[in-house]
């Protein structure tokens, strides 16, 4: 009798893993997997120290990477370069593993019905969250073991193996905690997981503004700070480790004293009542998908653009921090361009692929509606498939328009008031540009939905491995076509480059391409 | 004989909707238990908060001897519940969600599950995703009734089968009553309630209006008689006791209720009456009486 109540639990865990294993063991391999090929591709790269002297004189002093990368600590070392390339990238990738893997087995799960039907048996009512934090729990742990064991593998010193993969796993795990208090909060998975993006952001920017300004506390308030202070590879404190354990317990602790108090189903705040008739909006299906996915993108478009105005505003500071270098612009790809251009052009290249995610996700909700049977009834008042799948499309390539805009004139806008040179033409121009890399891959998600609907999970993924390919392709010195395999190849960088039109005309067709296959395939 | 469930002046409000208002149920150990009532009047709510899954705002819930908010994981161990809507992890087959169910109410008699799923006609190899309504309620009302357990809450059970597989669920059902079990069946079906109950509660926003076993109910309500009779009395008018009366010729139809019964069958004898087709009350006609105008 005493152990039935632990079997029980353990049969849920199980059954989580069970459901999430694809997508978790995808994730755990991602995120496993690159520290070690980095250090491997920069210890060849970079064998003699000399090489890595003048390397580490032109990033040391490169403000516009320490907004994205955190500041270069100790890059004379491989060690130290590895950190400095990855650990954010994975550090976020963790954090959003995390919080997808955790809401979808919480709030998920209790928003479709099935934690009723599991809390009618002899579970205790927080076994949904607690397996769903183990699980999130096991998939960070994991990520931060096998870090550890390739970096040791290819070669790193222990300490800084520790250092580094402790800190991506100490980020997704402070991401576990995070989610769970977030699903808690909100009734919907769809609103838990806006919440927990928003403090992934909100941690996001803390570090970048504390990196870039004076105010270098900010980096203490943020997960993402403290992977920094860690300083893998040089001075390296561990210690620094146990900060993602005590904020876990904290959250965690919270998450379970929210669920005990609160209803099956509920969250802590009561819905408002609703409009009793449908307004004029409902009257088509692109009105329809339009007033089911408004809110989140209005939502993403303030997130991204407070984002962008708060990394706007330190344009200037970084501008005036670096020196224009040769060797920084060769590995940058972006020759004869300011740091400040190059600073903007990196940061809008960010906004476009964010704001692709936010249209991708718009047009996965025409997967959902089918999935869930909700567009049958839609179909079944004469609307033609097409139609319905073309009113998703429509509201996802809307969505990702406006997100990017605001988003990047936030950040350009900021820029100016901070005194960087950049002109309001550039600016337009070089978003326009991004624009177009942004409509196809939601163009390219259409196509999933329309002609290969059982590999529409792949679309996220699509969005990421994109951004990947042209962050890290150079490094892993990726063969040519599989670099150009990604949208962001093609595009030139703005401001500061030159426009290449004909490019932008041929990945403008076939974005129209993909579209077009996606209304005929469904 | 005791008391299984007993829910005494419970309140739950969501906002500002009152679902239930000074809500009592008393459900007795052995019987089937009719839950009657319109969509939205809180069957539902009722059933969630007797299993803890949602907290009383006001009033005392007992299940099985214990606090249901407190005591959840123990007194779930006797119960088995299938929802109003039934919802499954799209991923796993019917087959493994029903033992996984079963095991999680400690074990699953594996020759009634079998049994049950041929009897229901369930394919337990499709992924769930391919279910309908229907065949998802099936697959927990299978693992329901295939659990050693003491009590059975259903909650409209029956709303997504069709006719055929009705009858085969009232015939569950009336096994489930020889095994001893108890059973509180929310619907909002008066045939299924009164081919199948023993005592019926009718619930009309949020509050119990009308309980007791179903003979005594029949009791409260009219018994409609159409008579004929050789002359049409006079002081009909005067007869207490009579509703709906319309005579058509030497015809007379009308509702009576069971305390005037008695006078009303001496004044037709005295009326000459030579034929009588008396109609006993129907559940419809209690539930109309409760919902009508
Ligand atoms: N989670 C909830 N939030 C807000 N209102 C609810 C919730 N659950 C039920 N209600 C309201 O409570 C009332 C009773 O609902 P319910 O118990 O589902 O009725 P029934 O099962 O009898 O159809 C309805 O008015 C319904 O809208
Ligand atoms: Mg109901």
């Amino acid at each position: 009798m005493t152990h039935a109540p632990q079997s029980r639990f353990w049969t849920i865990v199980r059954l989580d893993i069970r459901l999430e294993r694809w997508r978790v063991t995808a994730w755990i391999m991602v995120l496993a997997a690159m520290p070690p090929i980095i250090f491997r591709s920069y210890a060849s790269l970079f064998a003699n120290s000399a090489q890595r002297a003048s390397i580490s004189k032109a990033f040391g002093s490169n403000a516009s990477l320490t907004v994205i990368a955190g500041p270069a600590h100790d890059i004379s070392t491989i060690g130290g370069l590895t950190a400095w390339k990855c650990l954010m990238f994975n550090a976020v990738l963790a954090a959003i593993m995390s919080i997808t893997t955790v809401v979808r087995r919480t709030r998920g799960d209790e928003e479709a019905g099935r934690s009723e039907l599991l809390g009618s048996t002899p579970l205790s009512p927080s076994t949904g969250l607690a397996a769903g934090v183990v699980l999130g729990l096991g998939a960070s742990g994991l990520v931060a073991g096998l870090s550890i064991l390739g970096l040791v593998v290819a070669g790193s010193p222990l300490l800084g193996a520790l250092g580094l993969g402790g800190a991506i796993g100490g980020v997704g795990i402070t991401f576990v905690a995070v989610s769970a208090v977030a699903a808690q909060v909100t009734t919907t998975a769809r609103s838990a997981n806006s919440v927990a993006f928003i403090v992934l952001g909100v941690a996001f920017a803390l570090r970048a503004v504390g990196d870039t300004t004076t105010l270098h506390w900010l980096d203490w308030l943020s997960p993402l700070g403290w992977t920094e202070e860690i300083s893998a590879y040089s001075n390296t404190r561990l210690e620094i480790l146990a900060m993602f354990g005590a904020a876990s317990i904290g959250l965690l602790a919270l998450a379970k004293l929210l669920l005990m108090h609160r209803d099956l189903g509920a969250g802590l705040l009561i819905e408002r009542a609703g409009p009793a008739a449908a307004g004029r909006l409902l009257s088509s299906a692109t009105g329809l998908a339009w007033r089911l996915d408004a809110r989140w993108l209005i939502v993403w478009a303030i997130g991204l653009s407070t984002f962008g105005a708060v990394i706007g505003s330190v344009t200037r500071t970084i501008a005036s921090l670096g020196t224009n270098n040769t060797i920084l612009a060769r590995i940058l790809g972006h020759t004869n361009a300011t740091l400040t251009d190059q600073f903007i052009a990196q940061m809008l290249g960010m906004l476009s692929m964010l704001a692709a995610a936010a249209g991708v996700q718009a047009v996965l909700r025409a997967h959902g509606e089918e999935d869930s049977g909700r567009a049958e009834e839609l179909l079944a008042t004469g609307l033609s498939r097409t139609r319905f799948l073309g009113s998703h499309l429509a509201t996802g390539l809307i969505g990702s328009t406006i997100v990017l805009c605001t988003s990047g004139f936030s950040l350009g806008l900021a820029a100016l008031a901070s005194g960087a040179r950049v002109t309001t033409l550039a600016l337009a121009e070089a978003i326009g540009v991004e624009l177009v890399p942004c409509l196809v891959l939601v163009a390219a998600a259409a196509a999933l939905v329309g002609c290969l609907p059982r590999c529409s999970v792949l679309a996220l993924p699509l969005v990421i491995g994109t951004y990947m390919l042209t962050s890290f392709g150079e490094l892993l010195r990726l063969p040519t076509w599989c670099m150009d395999a990604s949208v962001y190849a093609h595009v030139p960088r703005l401001p500061g480059g030159s426009a290449d039109t004909a490019a932008l005309v041929l990945l403008g067709a076939v974005g129209a391409g993909l579209a077009a296959a996606s209304l005929i395939g469904m | 004989m005791a008391s299984v469930l007993r829910m005494s002046a419970v309140t739950k409000r969501f906002g500002s909707t009152l679902a239930l208002d000074a809500f009592d149920l008393d459900v007795t150990e052995g019987e089937i238990h009719g839950f009657l009532g319109p969509n939205g009047a809180g069957k539902s709510t009722a059933l969630r908060m007797a299993l803890g899954l949602l907290r009383a705002d006001g009033g005392h819930i007992e299940l099985l001897g214990g606090d249901p908010w407190r005591d959840a994981p123990e007194l779930h161990l006797r119960l088995a519940y299938v929802p109003g809507e039934v919802s499954l992890w799209p991923q796993l087959t019917g087959g493994e969600i029903i033992d996984l169910l079963g095991r999680l109410r400690g074990g699953i008699d594996a020759t009634r599950r079998d049994a049950l799923i041929e009897e229901f006609e369930l394919d337990p190899t499709r992924r769930s995703r391919g279910y309908s309504k229907g065949n998802r309620q099936k697959v927990a009302l299978i693992a329901a009734l295939a659990s050693d357990v003491e009590l059975l809450l259903l909650d409209e059970p029956t709303s997504g089968l069709d006719p055929l597989m009705e009858s085969i669920f009232q015939r569950a059902m009336r096994t489930e009553r020889e095994r001893g079990r108890t059973v509180l069946l929310s619907s909002h079906m008066l045939s299924e309630v009164e081919a199948l109950c023993d005592s019926v509660t009718i619930i009309r926003a949020g509050q119990r209006v009308e309980h007791g076993n179903l003979a005594t109910l029949r009791h409260l309500a009219s018994t409609r008689i159409t008579a004929t009779v050789s002359r049409i009395p006079d002081d009909l008018g005067s007869w207490s006791g009579l509703t709906d009366v319309m005579t058509e010729g030497s015809t007379l139809t009308f509702a009576v209720g069971a305390d005037h019964l008695a006078k009303t069958m001496e004044r037709l004898a005295s009326a000459g009456v030579t034929a009588l087709v008396s109609h006993p009350p129907s559940l419809e006609d209690l539930f109309l009486r409760q919902y009508g105008q």
